[in-house]
């Protein structure tokens, strides 16, 4: 079994990368902290999310990894070679 | 950006073991630029940052820009943050710029983009630093595109280096060419 401390990162990676896992949260905090087996004095510090703040940044990851995703290799390297 | 808990400054202090292992040295750690304070967080910032070089030996990459993002974003003072900070440990400092993103016109942040110009406040704040640490330590300005005129760099390399003699230098200005 996960530790809340586990799920605390659990959660957070996937509020950063999941978009419909973000709104539903958002919708019922407590509900899936509970359903993620935060403890207590987890779910009341979910009450001061930034959520302006936290939105932002979830934009910002996704398109850090599309321009990841799309950055052209070297011709010759392993990724492309023949 | 997990959030900041003796769970997280352990598993951080564990994986600079790691690399160690491979490298024979740790790697010098630097403070990330974040839009937001992560919700569930035991500890400040500079608390965190302080514990988990403690735990791994570590020296401090500080960057400016980030400890100045992070601290308008969640509403503290940016000098206040920096002398929260294990100044002591401090090795090199980074230098940047960022730009005011919102969505839909709401609220703002502030993102560390590395595109545009640092700010007056960074520069006050190596003022600061100097002021706070003993320490020697290497100055870096970084910038990743959009670049400016080369005068516009050097006025800010300029700008860095009488910071640095807001008293007797300890730290230098290296030349990266």
């Amino acid at each position: 079994m996960r530790s809340s401390a586990e799920s605390c990162e659990d959660l957070l990676a996937r509020l950063f990368t999941d978009v419909e896992f973000c709104a539903r949260f958002k919708q019922d905090p407590q509900g899936v902290g509970r359903e993620l087996g935060l403890d207590d004095a987890a779910l009341a510090a979910l009450e001061q999310t930034d959520w302006v703040g936290l939105e932002l940044a979830a934009s910002s990851y996704a398109r850090k990894r599309e321009n990841h995703a799309s950055r052209k290799r070297f011709p010759l390297s392993p990724l492309t070679k023949a | 950006m997990p959030p900041r808990t003796a769970h997280t400054i352990e598993r951080t202090a564990r994986n600079v073991e790691s690399a160690r292992a491979i490298t024979g040295i740790a790697p010098a750690l630097e403070n990330i630029a974040t839009l937001f304070d992560p919700p569930m967080s035991t500890h400040t910032e500079a608390d965190w940052s302080r514990q988990i070089l403690d735990a791994a030996g570590a020296p401090l990459l500080l960057d400016l820009h980030n400890l100045y993002a992070n601290a308008v974003n969640a509403g503290r003072d940016p000098l206040a943050d920096l002398a929260a900070f294990p100044l002591e440990r401090v090795s090199s400092v980074h230098l940047s710029g960022g730009m005011w993103i919102s969505r839909d016109g709401g609220e703002q942040r502030l993102l560390d983009d590395h595109v545009h110009s640092p700010p007056d406040a960074v520069f006050e704040l190596l003022g600061a630093l100097q002021m706070q640490t003993s320490a020697g330590f290497d100055v870096v300005l970084e910038r990743d595109g959009r670049y400016p005129s080369f005068d516009v760099m050097l006025g800010e390399l300029n700008r860095a280096r009488a910071a640095l003699n807001t008293l007797p230098a300890q730290a230098v200005v290296r030349r990266y060419a």
